[in-house]
């Protein structure tokens, strides 16, 4: 039963974290403005990156 | 201290333990980082309209939409970062813990737009007065994470005391 409980917890919490770091990818996509990885999403977020303190052109 | 339990007591007791080895991710929590991120969206953009650290070039419209989705997008990933590693920050208070976290996921973020500085300095340009607004917005995303966990009673990755 214990180990029922915590099997159940340990995926729930690597599925957490694995949605941190799929999250966590699109915000560099985001904030580094790769267009190579989805296009146009440097100008989508021009101004964010800006204020927010990203190097950009 | 036996570690083997029976009856009543064994599935509270169990779950208890596992949750405190492994952080967890309620709706709750989710619900409240990206209200967090949105919110903390609209106060950035609210921000650099006042300090005029970077005149805007796109539209309002589209300016508060991109706001919503990146400031969403940076709270899930603050928040949970939180969620993971806030039991084993060496703070109580519970705000300090959201700041410290957010504002390194941005000091890792500027570090790397540093690096694709150094590459190509042309295309990546750095703006002393906007990294610095950038750091206190940093700042005030942990603020907002922590407010908004209060207020919705979202407690995942911090421990009993810092409640």
């Amino acid at each position: 039963m214990e180990r029922m409980l915590e099997r159940d917890v340990m995926l729930k919490a690597f599925a957490g974290a694995l949605a941190v770091a799929g999250l966590a990818f699109t915000l560099c996509v985001i904030v580094y403005g790769m267009d190579s990885v989805a296009p146009g999403v440097h100008d989508a977020f021009h101004d964010f990156r800006h204020v927010i303190g990203m190097p950009c052109h | 201290m036996s570690l083997i339990t029976s009856g009543a007591d064994a599935a509270p007791l169990a779950s208890t333990r596992a949750k405190e080895a492994y952080p967890m991710f309620s709706r709750q929590t989710i619900a409240a980082d990206l209200l967090s991120g949105v919110a903390w969206g609209w106060l950035s953009l609210v921000t650099n309209s006042v300090t005029g650290a970077f005149v805007f070039e796109g539209g309002f419209i589209h300016d508060l939409a991109a706001f919503t989705v990146a400031g969403g997008v940076n709270g899930f990933v603050a928040g949970g970062l939180l969620s993971l590693a806030g039991a084993r920050l060496p703070f109580k208070s519970n705000a300090l813990k959201a700041a410290l976290t957010s504002t390194a996921l941005w000091l890792v973020l500027r570090a790397g737009a540093m690096m694709l500085s150094n590459i190509d300095p042309e295309r990546y340009h750095a703006v002393n007065g906007q990294s610095i607004q950038g750091f206190f917005l940093a700042i005030l995303l942990g603020l907002v994470i922590a407010a908004v966990r209060k207020a919705t009673d979202a407690k995942d990755g911090l421990p009993d005391a810092a409640r």
